[in-house]
């Protein structure tokens, strides 16, 4: 609970990974570019060092350094001093006051200004290059867009967004309801025709073998080896042709016993064969043997794979949505119950930080989605699947789960086939289920990994491929900026805006150590002779968002 | 490692580290001397803001150390080839850790499906010659009798079809088993990539519980060599930095994965003497989409097969690039439909603002935020603070200007960590 106590404490990559990425070196093909953005925060890290030619350098540098010494010391003191009146010590103003007069305000202000420039101008250069055209009509449709949904009221914003993503369902759905219909009517005519001739050869094969039979018994032959030899003979070819019937034609033993063919190609089957190429599934039982069938495969595999994924990775990204809220309120609970026993040590809040409506009760956590929770949802519904498909069809459970775990991984082997009559369509949507949250595990855990692999052990380009770790999450800055945005629209509540915004400053500046709380400023000296020593005190003095000091009898608790 | 160059390396690990950084993080420096490093220029004042800089004799003997440790390490730098095969090492030990995977899996496939197919083999075999018997006991029978033991047989040969035997199987004794390696490992290839032909397929119970853990662990495994490998390919793409990602290269993609497929088709067209070249297409588009209907699969010697599995996994590389470059896009604008910004018009509406913001002067965060958005108009939200880095023995540091003062300062203070 330490990390959640601080607040902020930042997701770093692995020990090994740093190790790894400090041993890199050299000859970095983009280091031109990187001196080329001067602007760009990313290169403020890439600077080898200061190099000095000599001590009269050296000293003017020193004395550079000053102009953002004293504004920084000058604005806490004013800001102490409107907080807390006339408790500062006299000798801290003498202070200010002779600095004041030895480098004029005019620097002074100069110098906090340029300083809070700097760093705004920073993040909003980021998203410069993140490279969107710049459109004036772009401007304008966001303005008209703006009055519009200031005039919505809440059912029409919900139909806003619910609508696209249903109508994405319904035109998935319309369209392979149409595929299939294709297929059905280009297929069925072919397989009819196919089986009967197939079952013709068989028969035909089936009647010389016994009439065989009849003229060896009818001859009185008694030689076993003439009866073996003309019964192999017969075998095999009885054989072949019933292998060539079984895996080409996909006639069945009940089929051949009776003698008369029933259709394979169902309307049914056919929605289960288009909905089975859409997902990639694939189980090839049937398969379209027609060229014109196997031309329209092509086609509609073009168009309706991409359609189809594009709607699954919709639902799954409203399923990881889902599942963060989920478990950022099991982390909330898990607070709730665990603060009881450290209540002594709760976190103050100065008075700045508290009228500005960020109470010590305010709790804000990194929601990061551990891998083996995703690991066993999927697990769990493979294994639902397994008690569905056992009921459904005679398999036994391991055979089902089996099927669910095949078919959820699109690996789609064929073997095991289920009944496609009345209950299709409930393993139709268990299998398009399965494929949403088999997406949500890609999009919660996956992603990362990807990313963090594929840049190891490189240098970034510039800001625009700039990357940081928010919520375990690899993300482009630009991105988290826009979704930063996306999430201030949509919370109109002050609070959020501010948290976040706070939690994105804290991944610009520079590096913190964690005992920042311990370390004094260089003016309170004189506030320490008023506050008792001890841990638990220089613990409290410090506010948990801003990090600025104040004194313990002031605190809000 | 000093355990500040812990979290140094955690925050930086997304931009450069420099050889003369990563000596001084080496000499267990401080964290003062660490960030004097990452300093800029002395000409750009306000990347000074974080700094505070100290004229005494002390920083002036830190800083006296930085340059030296700076002009030693500008002497040797290394370059070239130890650079690059640094860089590639990681990426090369997953292309290798997923072959030595498939292979491995190939290697216990075989072992587990050999003896159960031989198993299965004499037992059907078995059967056959049992039948042979029968028919041979009812010489002197009717034509009914002798067409029920025929229909017995269409039984058996069907549950022999199942169970994946062919007539050659069980007809005739057979030593060998389909399961050999360079069959077993066209089959880990599917089953990993997830296209699954289905023709050869494990029977027995341990190959099938062995297939599920195998998949579960091996499935995301090469899912993320590949989409590596091609990140790689999409960064080659990207001749300009700053180029903007547009329509073009999305139809050069496409374009790209369809010559791929054409050019495939006809060299198994040539190389497959039942195939036309619709069929090659269609095995090869069914292949690298992940379908994978097993009525058209590549049979022949090792080489053959060889070539089919590379010819495979350089396909789901372009499959995936093409997914990376207009996929990804295109669902997170599905995605985001209904929301209540798009994340395109924020950026253009900051943008086109931008300039108003520098002219007023007043270019900060909430600013642009509160400009852009329209929405917390009236309110003030809080501005962030930004402080500046203080040591830890910032209390033992005299100014220049108190000098005079120093033997005053006798009070120790005490650090504790939270």
């Amino acid at each position: 609970m330490t990390s959640s106590s601080r607040g902020y404490q930042r997701v770093d990559s692995s020990g090994d990974g740093g190790s790894l990425l400090m041993e890199e070196e050299g000859d970095n093909p983009h280091e031109a570019l990187l001196h080329r953005n001067n602007d760009d925060y990313a290169s403020t890290y890439h600077h080898v060092g200061v190099e000095y030619d000599s001590y009269e350098e050296l000293e003017r540098h020193e004395m550079d350094d000053r102009v953002t010494e004293i504004p920084e010391g000058f604005h806490r003191r004013q800001r102490r001093n409107l907080i807390y009146g006339d408790d500062v010590a006299t000798d801290e103003e003498l202070r200010v006051l002779r600095r004041e007069a030895l480098f004029g305000e005019e620097v002074t202000r100069a110098g906090l200004g340029r300083a809070e420039y700097y760093e705004d101008s920073h993040l909003i250069h980021s998203c410069d290059k993140s490279g969107h055209e710049d459109i004036d009509d772009e401007s304008d449709d966001e303005s008209k867009d703006e009055d519009e949904e200031e005039e919505e009221t809440g059912i029409r914003k919900f139909a806003k967004l619910v609508l696209p993503h249903v109508a994405l369902v319904l035109l998935t759905c319309t369209y392979t309801v149409i595929g299939a219909l294709i297929f059905y009517s280009v297929e069925q005519p072919h397989e009819q025709m196919m089986k009967e001739q197939q079952l013709k050869l068989i028969y035909t094969r089936q009647n010389e073998f016994v009439d065989d039979l009849i003229r060896l018994a009818a001859g009185n032959e008694t030689k076993r080896y003439e009866w073996e030899s003309l019964a192999e003979r017969h075998m095999h070819n009885m054989s072949d042709q019933l292998f060539v019937a079984f895996e080409k034609y996909f006639l069945t033993s009940n089929e051949v016993k009776k003698n008369a063919a029933t259709e394979t190609w169902t309307f049914s089957s056919s929605i289960f064969f288009a909905v089975t190429v859409v997902t990639t599934i694939g189980y090839g039982n049937p398969v379209p043997v027609t060229n014109i069938g196997r031309i329209w495969c092509i086609l509609f595999s073009l168009l309706g794979i991409p359609l189809t994924l594009v709607t699954i990775a919709d639902l799954g990204k409203f399923l990881s949505e889902h599942l963060v809220w989920l478990y950022g309120n099991y982390l909330k609970l898990k607070y709730l119950i665990l603060s009881r026993h450290r209540k002594e040590r709760r976190e103050h809040v100065c008075e700045h930080c508290h009228s500005h409506g960020m109470g010590h009760d305010m709790n804000i956590e990194e929601k990061r989605i551990p891998a083996f929770l995703v690991l066993a949802i999927l697990i769990v519904y493979t294994a639902f699947g397994g008690v569905l498909m056992s009921k459904l069809e005679p398999w036994s459970f391991f055979t089902s789960f089996y099927w669910s775990f095949i078919t959820m991984t699109t690996v789609g082997f064929g073997d095991l086939m289920p009944r496609r009559d009345g209950y299709m369509y409930i393993i139709l949507l268990y299998i398009i289920l399965g494929l949403a949250i088999t997406t949500m595990c890609i999009d919660l855990v996956g992603v990362q990994y990807i990313r963090k692999i594929h840049y190891f052990g490189r240098k970034i380009q510039d800001a625009r491929s700039a990357l940081a770790v928010v919520g375990g999450k690899v993300v482009l800055v630009s991105e988290l900026y826009a979704n930063l945005m996306q999430k201030r629209a949509r919370n109109m509540s002050r609070e959020a805006f501010i948290v976040e915004n706070l939690y994105v400053s804290k991944h610009i500046i520079p590096f913190i150590p964690t005992d920042i709380r311990c370390i004094r400023y260089i003016d309170q000296t004189a506030d320490a002779a008023t506050i008792s020593t001890s841990s638990s005190a220089i613990d409290m003095q410090s506010c948990r968002f801003c990090h600025s000091r104040y004194s313990l009898n002031r605190a809000f608790k | 490692m000093h355990p500040r160059g812990k979290f140094l390396a955690g925050h930086l690990s997304a931009f450069c580290i420099t050889p003369t950084t990563t000596a001084l993080i080496s000499r267990n420096h401080s964290d003062w001397a660490h960030l004097q490093l990452l300093r800029r220029t002395p000409s750009s004042d306000a990347g000074n803001m974080n700094q505070i800089h100290f004229g005494t004799a002390s920083a002036r003997r830190r800083n006296a150390m930085i340059l030296e440790n700076n002009s030693g390490d500008e002497d040797a730098p290394k370059q070239g080839f130890l650079a690059n095969l640094r860089l590639a090492l990681f990426h090369l030990v997953l292309i290798f850790a997923t072959v030595a995977y498939i292979i491995a899996g190939a290697y216990l496939f075989t072992k587990i499906e050999h003896q159960a197919e031989l198993d299965r083999y004499q037992s059907y075999h078995t059967i056959y010659r049992n039948f042979i018997n029968n028919l041979y006991q009812s010489s002197n029978r009717s034509v009914a009798d002798v067409e029920n033991l025929i229909d017995t047989f269409t039984s058996i040969n069907f549950r022999a079809f199942k169970e994946g035997l062919k007539p050659t199987d069980f007809l005739v004794p057979q030593e060998t088993s389909r399961w050999s390696m360079i069959s077993a490992i066209f089959f880990t290839t599917t089953v990993l990539t997830s296209i699954g032909y289905g023709n050869l397929i494990p029977i027995s119970t341990g190959g099938k519980i062995f297939c599920v853990g195998y998949a579960i662990f091996g499935i995301p495994l090469t899912l993320v060599t590949i989409a590596d490998l091609a990140k790689f390919v999409a960064d080659m793409l990207i001749m300009d930095p700053t180029e903007d990602p547009k329509t073009g290269r999305q139809l050069l993609v496409l374009v790209f994965l369809l010559g791929y497929m054409t050019i495939s088709a006809c060299v198994y067209t040539i190389l497959e003497p039942m195939w036309s070249f619709l069929d090659s297409f269609y095995f090869c588009l069914v292949s690298l989409l992940t379908v994978g209907f097993g009525d058209l699969h590549p049979v022949g010697t090792v080489e053959y097969m060889l070539c089919s599995i590379v010819f495979i996994f350089i396909g789901l590389i372009l499959t995936t690039l093409a997914v990376d470059v207009s996929g990804s896009v295109g669902i997170a604008k599905m995605h985001s439909i209904g929301r209540g910004f798009d994340a395109m018009k924020m950026l253009n509406a900051l943008r086109v603002r931008k300039s108003e913001f520098v002219a007023k002067g007043a270019v900060s965060l909430s600013a642009a935020a509160r400009v852009a958005g329209r929405r917390l108009d009236g309110q003030q939200p809080h501005q962030p603070r930004w402080f500046a880095y203080v040591p830890k023995d910032a209390l033992t540091i005299p100014y220049i200007d108190e000098s005079a003062n120093v033997s005053s300062r006798t009070t120790t203070t005490t650090h504790t960590s939270i």
